[in-house]
């Protein structure tokens, strides 16, 4: 009876961790972020057209807003969203799926490295951590990396085991897909696959005719993504964000001192900045209680991991260190550099390129729940289980709190909350009426697109009438999309002297269009106020009479 | 002599040396705590009291009978041949920059930190045993982190009451008043402050990154001890390891209590870093692998360097941080006033400097400074024309003030004595008198 109730546990964890996953899935997280909408839309697109918002078919990268998104999460949400139709539900149904799988994978891998017991509770820890929960519900394409990374590891720990060509194949093809799903990817799996090398270079090279053919297969499914690699599609992201590129001085370095001074070195003082940066992905303070920075990155109340977690994170890596082995050696490598990629950006603790990094800490934590109960005394291994159990249900009941409740209500603005109302609202106007968003930065266009659900070749049209020239689709990383959009313009408003530009309608945020600016003027009408969920105005939409 | 008596009393030569030397100017400028102290004392000792050094004085030297508890302290807690390990400790701890930046400073930390080492002495030496200290401490951290939770705090109410503002109507009223109570909002506000203790930047780094370098008295620790510290952690026995557990889930329970934050008062968490590094030194030292020696002798010079650079930004005040509570300007500039303010004018201050009363009160050696008037007001906005007035234009300052000019030039009705520059509240301060 025992023995069925713990086959029974991982399914059932399982379960409760897709529900979390999956329940209510557009509508919460509450709002729509422009880089959920970009990967919708484009991904609406190529299975319309075959070509993304620019109108180029079958990109390596997606240029949207220059930011170049790798395209694996596009390409398979494509069929998804033909299938079920362009929404929010099935913008991220994908990163949903890439959540759930994850659960079996963790299950599989950690009961390859160290057995069914902590294979359960590592389990249990991935279903209800916050972090996993969190990425699983919006369109994170890393979140689909994370999971292509997780089987190709898994595949390589099962090829270690069984000098199988096919498991090397799969883990190796795997790998090259993470790469072509999330940035993050394009450093860490180079370095493991060096290290994994390196680590097994005897097995390896024991195997090495039978090897050959794979390796060139995957060297193949690469080269695209090398090509890109030394052009502005490949590179602009990564160095728009490192912290070698923004031209400040680390800090510490003083100004007015000699370049000379030893005391004074600009490279110590660089290297101590990125260790610190780099130190900051292991804190504590960051895993357990603060959490990322960014309040669109993070859910009100918790963070990365609940605090009740940080002990058996703790007694999880003390274990590995004492009674290590290859297949553990190789995991902490996974730790060690995952947050590589992070600890280069300028960002302190940025979750979202560091998403590699919780998998090998949940195992870790999952092995300390379970060296605990290992060596527990009789009694208290009865009612160990039980105590995790109530620590698990407290935690999930208090995250959904916070999900569900505080969050949608505090955090709309940072999501891009009010564009689909905003869409519902404008699409009552005539096909000619000139309506104007005040967009310095040109990122509202997406919205419009997604929600819409327009033919992309109408869009297509407005690029190309815009002038913009596919022959830089990859090389020029400058600001370059359409301003006018069907009857839209997308740009910044100069409200003093365009506030007479009689039949306009004009959208603009509460703050840049404050009540007092058209009030007392009887030619402006207020025609709708679009409000965040906590009861403060959002948009404003006016007609100039 | 014996040398580890030798060894030790160099260490504390060195650490009084290092302690008292400049302990009135570096680091530059007092804080309030400091001045109100040592004004607060004028009575017993009269103006010698108000002197930068002697304000200071009794935390070096409180700071230095601390290392010597220390010592103590680890002589009674390790087996005997573990002597050369208390020595190290001591000395690590004697050049740590916390340790260091909290003697030359008004600490209550240091003496928290010295009152906590003082009873640790005199229980194990009166013969508990380090296994029932650890016991007791760690017993004693539990209570006050359940004493911490059924404490309610101001913030936690607050917080509470807009969450249930938020989620009334959506979440039944049961289920509500358990996800959203006082005592979990008190639980998260106090935790939130043991986690600021659990976190590398706090104590390797200039604070949080996400502060950056807005951090006083940063950073704590040199990046040289992690490794140590590791592998420390790794070498040290199971006792020990059971006393420091017991040590810091102490002094996170008095933190969770008390809501204690900063360097000064979370000192006590420097004695199980130290500790274990001085265990890492050792277990490098002992080893004979030979690619370990070269390991520790890079570490070693690393060690040595880190500490220069520690040690040439504290003298040069590069370690000061945006919120500094040390207020640089005063010194120069009463004494400038002092010297050319004529016998009986009326001197005019503006308050926007910021406590400035009793600065001046210290600086003049005069706890009465009866010629001398406190303005809330902008001093240039009255309408006196006699005196010495000591006016303040803030970087961003508006053209409502008077003092402003477009060019940046002092207004022509006035006649400029002397400019400062306040860096702690980034504002210009200028001396003149009326045309």
């Amino acid at each position: 009876m025992k023995k069925r109730a713990i086959n029974w546990l991982p399914v059932a964890i399982i379960v409760v961790g897709a529900i979390l996953r999956v329940l209510s899935l557009g509508k919460y997280p509450s709002g729509f972020f422009r880089d959920e909408a970009a990967l919708g839309y484009n991904a609406f697109s190529i299975f319309l057209t075959g070509k993304d918002e620019y109108g180029m078919l079958l990109p390596l990268v997606f240029r949207s807003f220059e930011v170049f998104f790798l395209p694996l999460y596009v390409y398979l949400s494509a069929p998804l969203i033909g299938l079920i139709g362009l929404s929010e539900f099935s913008a991220r149904f994908l990163s949903a799926i890439s959540g759930i799988a994850a659960l079996f994978l963790i299950y599989f891998i950690a009961r390859e490295v160290w057995g069914k017991k902590t294979a359960i509770f590592s389990t249990l820890v991935l279903a209800i951590s916050p972090w996993h929960i969190f990425y699983s519900r919006g369109v994170f394409e890393g979140n689909l990396a994370l999971t292509l990374f997780s089987v190709g590891f898994l595949f390589w720990i099962k090829f270690i085991k069984s000098d199988k060509t096919k498991h090397f194949f799969l883990s190796t093809s795997l790998f090259a897909a993470s790469m072509y799903a999330y940035q993050a990817e394009r450093v860490v799996v180079p370095i493991f696959a060096v290290l994994a090398i390196i680590h097994y270079f005897p097995k390896l090279k024991k195997n090495w005719t039978k090897l050959i053919k794979p390796s060139l297969a995957v060297f193949v499914l690469l080269v695209p993504l090398f090509s890109l690699t030394f052009r502005a599609g490949g590179y602009h992201r990564a160095f728009g964000v490192s912290v070698f590129s923004k031209n400040q001085n680390p800090p510490g370095y003083e100004i007015s001192l000699s370049k000379d001074n030893l005391l004074n070195s600009k490279f110590y003082f660089r290297a101590r900045q990125v260790t610190a940066l780099y130190f900051s992905y292991f804190s504590p303070r960051n895993l357990f209680f603060e959490g990322d920075y960014d309040r669109q990155r993070s859910v009100e109340n918790n963070s990365v991991f609940y605090p009740w977690m940080l002990p058996f994170m703790i007694i999880g890596i003390a274990m590995v260190v004492k009674k290590t082995s290859g297949k553990k050696r190789l995991l902490l490598s996974w730790m060690l550099i995952a947050p590589l990629p992070a600890a280069l950006t300028g960002d302190p603790f940025h979750t979202y390129r560091s998403l590699l990094l919780y998998v090998p800490i949940t195992l870790l934590i999952g092995r300390g729940l379970s060296q605990v109960y290992i060596e527990s005394r009789r009694t208290f291994r009865k009612v160990f289980p039980l105590v995790v159990a109530g620590l698990s249900v407290t935690s999930v009941v208090f995250f959904a709190f916070s999900y569900f409740v505080l969050t949608p209500t505090l955090r709309a603005k940072e999501w891009d909350y009010g564009y689909k109302e905003i869409v519902e609202f404008v699409n009552t106007f005539p096909e000619d009426k000139r309506i104007v968003f005040n967009d310095p930065r040109t990122e509202s266009y997406i919205h419009i697109l997604f929600f819409e659900e327009n033919d992309p070749s109408i869009y297509h049209k407005a690029v190309e009438e815009s002038g913009f020239s596919k022959e830089f689709y990859y090389e020029d990383a400058e600001e370059n999309r359409p301003v006018r959009y069907k009857n839209y313009e997308f740009r910044q408003v100069d409200w003093p002297s365009e506030r007479g530009d009689e039949g306009t309608v004009f959208i603009m945020s509460a703050e840049t269009l404050p009540e007092s600016e058209f009030i007392n003027d009887p030619k402006i009408e207020l025609l709708k106020e679009i409000y965040y969920p906590n009861g403060d105005i959002a948009y404003r939409i006016v007609e100039v009479k | 002599m014996k040398k580890e008596t030798k060894s030790i009393l160099t260490v504390f030569v060195f650490s009084a040396i290092i302690r008292l030397i400049k302990l009135g100017a570096i680091p530059e400028g007092l804080s309030i705590e400091e001045v109100d102290l040592a004004l607060k004392y004028f009575s017993t000792f009269g103006d010698t009291i108000l002197n930068p050094f002697l304000v200071r004085l009794p935390f070096a030297l409180f700071g230095i009978f601390t290392l010597f508890l220390f010592f103590l302290v680890l002589s009674l807690v390790f087996k005997p041949k573990k002597i050369n390990v208390s020595i190290v400790s001591t000395l690590l701890l004697s050049i740590s920059p916390w340790h260091l930046q909290q003697s030359r400073i008004y600490s209550p930390g240091m003496l928290i930190f010295g009152v906590l080492m003082l009873m640790i002495y005199f229980f194990l030496k009166k013969g508990i045993s380090i296994n029932l200290a650890s016991k007791v401490l760690l017993g004693i951290g539990f209570f006050l982190f359940i004493v911490g939770v059924l404490s309610p705090t101001d913030e936690a109410r607050f917080a509470t009451d807009v969450q249930r503002g938020i989620a009334r109507g959506s979440v039944n009223t049961p289920l509500l008043k358990i996800v959203s109570n006082k005592f979990v909002e008190t639980y998260r506000q106090r935790i939130g402050v043991v986690f600021e203790g659990l976190d590398f930047g706090n104590y390797f780094f200039e604070g949080h990154p996400r502060e950056r370098w807005g951090i006083e008295e940063s950073p704590k620790l040199i990046l040289s001890l992690l490794p140590l510290i590791f592998l420390g952690l790794y070498s040290v026995g199971r006792q020990l390891k059971k006393f420091l557990l017991g040590w810091s889930i102490f002094c996170l329970g008095c933190i969770f209590l008390f809501l204690w934050r900063g360097p000064s008062l979370t000192l006590f968490l420097v004695f199980p870093l130290i500790t274990l590094s001085a265990f890492g030194v050792e277990k490098f030292w002992a080893s004979k692998k030979r690619w370990q020696k070269k390991a520790f002798l890079l570490l070693a010079v690393f060690a040595i360097f880190e500490t220069f650079v520690f040690g040439k930004r504290y003298i040069d005040g590069s370690t000061k941080s945006l919120f500094s509570p040390r207020r640089a300007i005063f010194k120069d500039m009463v004494a400038f006033i002092e010297e050319n303010a004529m016998p009986g004018e009326r001197v005019v201050v503006s308050d926007r400097l910021g406590e400035s009363k009793q600065y001046f009160k210290f600086y003049l050696k005069d706890v009465y400074i009866e010629d001398y008037e406190f303005s809330d007001i902008e001093v240039s906005r009255k309408n006196a024309k006699e005196g010495l007035f000591v006016g303040v234009l803030p970087d961003d300052s508006s053209a409502a003030e008077p003092l402003y000019r477009e060019d940046g030039s002092w207004p022509s009705e006035i006649g400029v004595l002397n400019t400062f520059y306040d860096e702690n509240l980034r504002q210009k301060v200028v001396i003149y008198r009326q045309k």
